[in-house]
């Protein structure tokens, strides 16, 4: 998942201005504590269910932005989408876990040349569209195509798109056939790559694969009923109301060992208002109901209902891989030491608070985690327990040039963001620094981020990035070069830049091997280049899931964020 | 007053199109709300007649008005309470310097907040009041709310008053001006207003003060910067001059033809004293029960903005802020106190300026009862 | 009469005219860019122009404001060059967000807000009306101050504070009344009226406790009027009962203003309940707008603007019309 997808989610959650308001008794303060040595640890409703049968009730509070796979850059999407969509790889969900890589539509995770450049895929046999056509390697090449055309779909998700040689290709309505994959027969498909690209197989499980069928591509209407590939098929969807899938009579369990497609249908309803569905959630007023919205449709006031025994044990929990950091512009603010000084005043704890503490984050010390490959430890001066040092970084500041005021950005739809930058006002004024806070529309936060506007300091999340389970593919967009390595990368918000550590993540992205081999030299960059502080990382997303009683295997998935639609089922 | 509730501004509840001398028919003998009606038109026809007692009795129209609230009790009282609430917004900081707090300084430590059950939620002890916080804290951020109420209420009547000076002089003006001219100044101005009681204000201040505010900077009042406010002002404002304006216009078109104008006129006045002397000192009275009517009604306008998310914004102290804040999160329903205080604040400025509005229109009404 | 509605229909559709172009250029100016917003993460400059294509909006301003506006007069074609798509008539655009037919985001959101308005309306006027002719009946008897001081609280209480009262009381700390739900529209649903009234119960009180207040005032004060005309007056005097001199005489009179009020703000609520919508959640006209407003979304803000001015606008005209048939001693010119 990468920017856009969490900006779009935080635009779906904000833009409610949702209220909850289901009742309850009223937690004496103080007691209880939700911060357990293990309360972190993911938690699956009802694991290793397999009866058949029954209904889902998937409750959100919007409609999806769409159901395109060739125009989706949403976690919603992609989570539903396991259901109506394959593609030629399948990012499969474990709770707490990054996704693991798996074979989809190919029969393995692709046959990569010597120099790491062309990757060829073959296609099980018996694959079938709803319809009964069977799909072919020349359905994949074209839906692959029509994400080139971004000028028809705005949210097409690009990370296979730039890895591929394209050539300036601008898609299947104005330019033709693409050149950069080739389908030799009806089952193989070949992809050249500009570099090699150690996390390949994860590209290619990318929505972009999905097959759309050509005859049936009606661009951007094809969102009102996507052709399945899947095990369940669109009934019935009105938009903005409800969704209905069935069964896909078309689809074969046996070329499909990842979805266990266990109830016969799933509801879902569509724009609930999110008081509703955290309400309805916490009372198990319909058992077979589950939610697909973001923090598991819960808000910081809630957190006390989930200690309630009867509702813990109905409440799935896992991290997720998207991370929350305060970024510099360390072109404005150019020395290590103040940088590191202001970083150690900060009051962390207090931030995650603003979050909703325990229950919605987890205090983190770095952008990446134990759990992706390739991961090496990772060194920073930080309180683990997120209290700020201010005795240290007083010290740091002795006789240096201190900034005497400085801007933090943040997006206006989101209270929380706007708070942590009260909470660093707070803080920064301990060490004599005045901090403005400046809104930013949130539509366009990280276009100005992007641009000359970018403010002193500016919070900004990731959540992976096209394999949540590489390191790269964290460290690459957030602190790497830019595409000739000469300078600071696009989305690299913090700016930046230093020759010798930026040099050698340039080098390092042409350079062939495993993924493993490769994320250690990528994660030990990272941890030299923190060194310096270019940014401070605050929350690890973690979220709990409030089910109906009657659901089982009920995962959080790392990458969704939501309970994993693949997997889930209901006792009858 | 209309619905301020529903729309922040005056609600357009005019016939558009109306014919321009329509008005004048429709001035003259209430036959109780002509085309245009509603609760400011109701209001309006009872303040109408304003001018005939005062040429009558000779006696000055506000001397007159003056005496008539003075003998009611409700009047007075709520006479006592706005300017209490004016000296309590105008005191602010003298206020928040005897409690020793500030709008602004958060406490977000574990000795101030709760950080595992419900995390964010201030300890019971800070929750309510208590001599070191007069009115407890918030949640998530641990400011003091009694500061953040005084100096709230320095911003919202600020914003009302201001945004009502700029409603009624923009209103007189036009109004006067379209009434006494006619002709193509009449027709101009009238297709005006037309255009301004007609637009769907809510929703167009909803996209309008974000243009506003990005145009004119910040919208934190924190370093300094009065431009949220003026933004908020200028948007009020104008949009609240249309009605005004409107019965301005139809006060002044029937003054025209009254026989004391007219002998002012034969008597070889000048325009200038006229006006002055004839059309202005006439006008006043409506003009002044328009003005107490709008106070209270901009000050539910810049809640209902602020509350939805587009007017005074955070760190900025309001009290639609607040009740924006209260909202948020859904903290009012694990703190009701943090709801209270930004509505109670509100209601009682609400009452006591609705009840000064109506013993202001009372007062000056020949044919009120009291 | 004809005459008159003819030159009112002309002017209103002048007004619209000028209204959407006013809306149109106001957005333009605006803070937030929808190009930039559809891509979101690695926004690059190129992308956004690519997006600007995608939305239309790479062409020049009077001639996006044409081509949106003969929307209304055929159906048209949207989208980038190449790969557009039929928006049928009557096309109010499509979404900037979800690519969906406006015209099918206000028909869904509508009755949602028809559902709050005509709740809400019926409340508050046989409140309003009724509680506003016994003050009248009973003019300085304590009933009368009882629900004059009653109308000058409840004409104080702005929505937002209701409306979070309410909820904090009813439905959060009693849990008597449930939050309300998008899954109930109208009466003839699934829910049946009860559950339909139910759901819709809060919203309304928290309309009609404002506008019944209002609506006391104005019909107490026409009543009290009315009753001291001279037709009143000779009605007395000829010795017709009491009641009967209100309901045959006094009423018709007096409510006239009142109705005329209440269609004033019934084509001011079909515009949507803004407040309203947004504390209780009900994806009405009024929430869409917000939504719409908050992303950048102009094709939606552009209808829901117009249309809530044609509510105003056709409102004050059926009035004006109603009002010369009711009340003889009226005549439009």
């Amino acid at each position: 998942m990468n920017r856009s997808t969490k900006a779009a989610i935080a635009m779906a959650v904000s833009a409610g201005l949702a209220l909850t308001a289901c009742g309850g008794p009223k937690p004496a303060p103080g007691s209880g504590s939700g911060a357990k040595a293990d309360a972190f640890k993911p938690v699956t409703i009802g694991k290793g269910f397999t009866g058949k049968g029954g209904n889902v009730n998937v409750l959100m509070s919007t409609d999806f932005q769409t159901l395109d796979p060739g125009n989706s850059n949403y976690v919603q999407t992609a989570n539903v989408g396991q259901l109506y969509y394959r593609t030629l790889t399948m990012a499969k969900e474990t709770a707490g876990q990054p996704p693991k890589i798996v074979p989809d539509l190919a029969t393995d995770l692709g046959k990569v040349s010597k120099d790491g450049l062309t990757w060829t895929y073959t296609l099980k046999k018996g694959l079938k569209f709803e319809n009964g056509k069977p799909i072919t390697s020349k359905d994949i090449k074209y839906s692959v195509e029509r994400t080139y055309a971004r000028d028809v779909y705005t949210q097409a998700p690009q990370e296979l798109n730039s890895a591929l040689t394209d050539d300036g290709y601008k898609g299947p309505y104005s330019d033709g056939d693409f050149k950069g994959i080739d389908t030799p027969d009806d089952r193989t498909i070949v992809f050249h790559l500009k570099q090699p690209f150690a996390e390949f197989p994860a590209l290619v499980s990318r929505s972009n694969t999905a097959p759309v069928p050509k005859d049936k591509d009606t661009k951007l209407d094809y969102t009102n009923h996507p052709v399945s590939t899947g095990p369940y098929k669109i009934k019935s969807y009105q938009r903005g109301r409800s969704m209905k899938l069935v069964r896909n009579d078309q689809w074969d369990p046996k070329t499909d060992p990842n979805r266990t497609a266990l109830p016969d249908t799933f509801t879902f309803s569509l724009s609930t208002a999110q008081a509703t569905i955290s309400q309805q959630l916490l009372a198990d007023s319909d058992p077979n109901a589950i939610t697909l919205d973001s923090a598991g449709g819960l808000q910081a006031s809630d957190a006390a209902k989930l200690n309630e025994p009867k509702i813990a044990k109905r409440t799935a929990a896992g991290l997720l891989g998207c991370t929350d950091v305060l970024g510099f512009n360390t072109e404005s603010i150019t020395d290590p030491d103040v940088r590191k000084a202001i970083a150690l005043a900060m009051d962390r704890k207090a931030m995650q608070i603003q979050y909703g503490g325990n229950r919605f984050g987890k205090l983190t010390q770095s952008f990446i985690n134990s759990s992706q490959r390739g991961y090496v430890e990772q060194h920073t001066d930080l309180d683990p327990s997120g209290k700020p040092k201010l005795a240290e970084a007083k010290k740091l500041l002795e006789g240096k040039k201190v900034p005497k005021k400085l801007v933090y950005g943040y997006a206006d739809a989101t209270p929380r963001y706007k708070n942590i930058g009260t909470t660093l006002q707070q803080n920064l004024k301990k060490i004599g620094i005045d901090l403005e806070l400046r809104p930013i529309p949130a539509a366009n936060y990280y276009t100005v981020l992007a641009s000359d506007k970018l403010p002193d300091i500016a919070r900004s999340g990731w959540c992976g990035g096209a394999d949540s389970g590489s390191v790269r593919t964290t460290v690459d967009p957030n602190l790497g070069p830019s595409l000739d390595g000469k300078t600071y990368g696009f989305s690299n918000s913090q700016r930046y830049y230093d020759k010798k550590i930026s040099g050698a993540m340039y080098k390092l992205r042409g350079e062939n091997g495993t993924s493993e081999e490769l994320g250690k030299k990528w994660a030990t960059l990272m941890d030299q280049a923190m060194q310096s502080y270019p940014l401070v990382p605050l929350v690890r997303s973690f979220t709990n899931s409030v089910v109906g009683s009657n659901v089982r295997n009920a995962q959080v998935g790392y990458f969704f964020g939501s309970i994993d639609l693949s997997i889930v089922g209901v006792e009858r | 007053m209309t619905d301020p509730h529903e729309s922040p501004s005056q609600t357009p509840r005019v016939s558009p199109s109306e014919p321009a001398d329509a008005q004048v028919a429709t001035l003259s003998p209430p036959p109780a709300g002509a085309p245009s009606t509603g609760t400011e038109k109701a209001r309006a026809e009872k303040a109408a007649p304003v001018k005939a007692a005062e040429i009558d009795t000779g006696r000055s129209l506000l001397g007159t008005a003056w005496l008539r609230i003075r003998r009611s009790r409700i009047a007075v009282a709520a006479l006592v309470v706005v300017c209490l609430i004016v000296l309590f917004a105008v005191l602010a900081p003298v206020l928040t310097a005897i409690e020793g707090q500030d709008p602004f300084t958060s406490r977000t430590g574990g000795d101030y907040l709760d950080e595992f059950y419900t995390p964010g939620l201030p300890l019971e002890y800070y929750r309510f009041p208590s001599t070191e916080h007069w009115l407890g804290i918030e949640p998530g951020l641990g400011r003091d709310i009694f500061a953040r109420m005084a100096y709230g209420a320095r911003i919202s009547l600020t914003i009302a008053l201001l945004s009502t000076l700029v409603s009624v002089v923009l209103g007189t003006v036009l109004g006067a001006a379209a009434g006494y001219f006619g002709g193509k100044v009449d027709m101009v101005i009238s297709r005006i207003m037309d255009l301004f009681l007609a637009f769907p204000h809510l929703l167009l201040v909803l996209s309008l003060t974000p243009i506003m505010q990005s145009r004119l900077g910040g919208t934190a009042l924190d370093n300094g910067s009065l431009l949220p406010i003026a933004s908020l002002v200028i948007i009020l404002g104008f949009f609240g001059w249309a009605y005004l304006a409107r019965v301005v216009r139809g006060q002044v078109l029937s003054l025209r033809e009254q026989e004391f104008v007219e002998a002012a006129r034969a008597y070889g006045a000048s325009r200038r004293s006229i006006i002055l002397r004839q059309i202005i000192p006439n006008v006043m009275g409506v003009v002044l029960v328009y003005a107490t009517m709008m106070i209270p009604t901009n000050i539910t306008a810049e809640a209902a903005l602020s509350f939805l998310g587009v007017g005074v914004k955070d760190p900025t102290p309001s009290w639609g802020q607040m009740l924006n804040a209260a909202q948020a999160g859904n903290w009012y329903l694990s703190d009701p106190w943090f709801l209270a205080v930004p509505a109670g604040a509100l209601v009682i400025t609400v009452l006591a300026f609705n009840l000064l509005g109506d013993a202001v229109r009372d007062a000056l009404d020949p044919k009120s009862s009291r | 009469m004809t005459g008159f509605l003819m030159r009112r229909f002309a002017a209103m559709i002048a007004l619209l005219l000028v209204i959407s172009f006013v809306t149109f250029s106001l957005f333009q100016l605006g803070p937030a860019d929808p190009a930039s917003a559809a891509c979101g993460q690695e926004c690059t400059p190129a992308r956004v122009a690519e997006a600007r294509v995608a939305l239309g909006m790479d062409k020049p301003f009077l001639s996006q404001y044409v081509s949106y506006m003969s929307g209304l007069l055929d159906s048209r074609l949207v989208g980038a060059p190449g790969a557009q798509t039929v928006c049928e008539w009557p096309c109010l655009g499509k979404s900037f967000q979800t690519n969906e037919d406006v015209t099918a985001i206000i028909e869904r959101a509508l009755p949602y807000t028809l559902s709050v308005a005509s709740g809400a309306i019926v409340l508050w006027t046989v409140v309003g009306v009724g509680l506003g002719l016994l003050a009248a009946l009973r003019k300085d008897k304590f009933t009368d101050k009882l629900i004059v001081g009653a109308a000058s609280v409840g004409v104080s209480l702005p929505i937002p504070v209701t409306g979070l009262l309410l909820l904090l009381v009813f439905v959060s700390t009693f849990d008597v009344l449930p939050f309300t739900t998008n899954e109930i529209s109208s009466p003839f649903g699934e829910a049946g009226p009860g559950g339909w009234f139910l759901n819709y119960l809060l919203p309304w009180v928290a309309l009609a406790v404002l506008f019944s207040a209002q609506y006391i005032r104005v019909t107490r004060g026409n009543m009290l009027e009315t009753f001291g005309e001279d037709f009143m007056r000779t009605a007395r005097s000829k010795g017709l009962s009491r009641p009967g001199i209100v309901f045959k005489h006094g009423a018709r009179a007096g409510i006239t203003p009142v109705v005329t009020m209440l269609g004033l703000d019934i084509g001011l609520l079909l515009g949507g309940a803004v407040l309203t919508e947004q504390i209780f959640s009900v994806p009405g006209i009024g929430f869409t707008a917000v939504r719409a407003a908050q992303a950048g979304d102009l094709p939606v803000t552009m209808a829901i603007t117009m249309m809530a001015a044609f509510f105003i606008i056709v409102a004050n005209v059926v009035v004006d019309a109603a009002y010369a048939v009711i009340d003889p001693r009226v005549r439009v010119s």
